[in-house]
């Protein structure tokens, strides 16, 4: 069990990282974020500044859909992105891995509580960020 | 942002915590970055900081999974909660009083700051019904120390608190868990501190979507924090299996003091 859970932690980790890093190299080369404020146009603190209230054509990389169309197009920051979703993703992934580990062992009352975690999160990524309230 | 997120993860990962307590001041006070952002930025250190960690300390069996799992079930919840009466609350006055409680919670941790290993821990209830008990291979002394787990209620009430200031305030909340772990469970202290990094991933999994959608994250910025983050986080794994629970302890409280007052500054306004 610790080494299964432990090697996808890893190959999360390195996965993300290695993305992170191409984007990274991408921008540098290109000298171009992909988006608003290119490091020719603008400044430092306009590239820091940056959000999702700051790019009018609503095509900032906030979603499954706009990073998909950033990839593209090879936008630098969208390359970016996908290395934080897959970051974002590894937690997850481990809940499922112990939850087939568990059901394996036939270990019943932690396929339960596995499963509970899952489900509350795969809530939060779908049909919370749906919910108004949520949304302030 | 690389150095300052390297120290973060090294220290994260040492003592449990996210270390978004670290940068998130950082970039706002140093680098004019704005709340928002820098937040949805110490949410996915966060993550970093856990995932990072987790590699080597399951692989090094001190983790327990199953206290881990067993409590992932409150601070999920609790996360999703505390996002969705973010816009309702003050978050000043809750900064505030978390603060006063994390200065409190000094002291149980001050009198037994020298102590090794926890004695006469009897096992409740569910810690029997779900074997919460385990043991780790301790590096220190070439010994398998075996553990009781009790507290376990309380432990999962604490969880989901930890849980709700996770998702309002984005924090990890980690000093809240290692809390639970070392004051309610009992846990041996680096038990308590690799299982709590093991569980904020998770926690802050929960409330970084909602984060991510809003767009509070920016990948210039997350980028070197997130590269600094896991690099800081194999330099504090390394650093962990080698000392002994009291010292672990130590430099815990010193973090939780350290943490403490910045919660209360910022109640303050301090840093917004």
């Amino acid at each position: 069990m610790q080494s299964v859970l432990s090697k996808t932690l890893l190959y999360g980790v390195v996965l993300s990282t290695m993305i992170i890093i191409v984007g990274l190299v991408y921008m540098a080369g290109t000298y171009s974020s992909g988006y608003q404020c290119d490091f020719t146009s603008a400044s430092l603190s306009c590239l820091l500044n940056y959000n999702a209230n700051v790019i009018p054509h609503g095509d900032y990389p906030n979603n499954l859909a706009s990073i998909a169309s950033g990839l593209i197009q090879l936008r630098p920051f969208a390359i970016i992105q996908l290395g934080v979703i897959v970051l974002l993703a590894t937690p997850v992934i481990r809940v499922f891995a112990s939850l087939l580990l568990f059901a394996i062992e036939k270990d019943k009352q932690f396929v339960l509580i596995t499963l509970f975690v899952l489900l509350v999160l795969l809530f939060s990524f779908f049909v919370v960020p749906e919910i108004p309230i949520f949304k302030a | 942002m690389f150095l300052t997120s390297l120290a973060a993860g090294a220290i994260g990962s040492i003592v449990g915590i996210g270390g978004g307590l670290l940068v998130t001041p950082v970039l706002t006070l140093i680098f004019g970055v704005d709340i928002h952002l820098a937040i949805g930025a110490s949410i996915i250190a966060i993550i970093a900081t856990s995932s990072g960690g987790a590699v080597a300390y399951i692989k090094d069996r001190i983790t327990n999974i199953r206290v881990g799992m067993y409590l992932e079930m409150a601070t999920t919840v609790g996360a999703i909660t505390g996002a969705a009466i973010a816009a309702y609350v003050n978050s000043d006055l809750l900064f505030g009083f978390f603060g006063a409680i994390l200065l409190f919670s000094v002291f149980p941790l001050l009198r037994k700051r020298s102590q090794e290993l926890p004695h006469g821990v009897v096992n409740d209830h569910i810690a029997s019904t779900l074997q919460l008990n385990s043991s780790y291979p301790e590096l220190t002394t070439g010994q398998e120390v075996s553990y009781n787990v009790e507290g376990s209620v309380t432990a999962l009430f604490i969880m989901y608190v930890a849980g709700l200031l996770s998702g309002l305030l984005g924090i990890g909340a980690g000093a809240f868990k290692v809390l639970g772990m070392e004051n309610a469970m009992h846990l041996p202290m680096k038990v308590s501190t690799t299982t709590s990094n093991f569980m904020i991933g998770v926690t802050a999994a929960a409330s970084a979507g909602i984060y991510f959608v809003r767009g509070d994250v920016n990948p210039f910025i997350v980028a070197p924090v997130v590269l600094g983050i896991l690099g800081g986080a194999i330099i504090g794994t390394r650093i962990l299996v080698k000392s002994r629970n009291s010292t672990v302890r130590k430099f815990f409280i010193v973090v939780l003091v350290g943490i403490a007052i910045e919660m209360i500054a910022r109640a303050f306004g301090v840093m917004t």
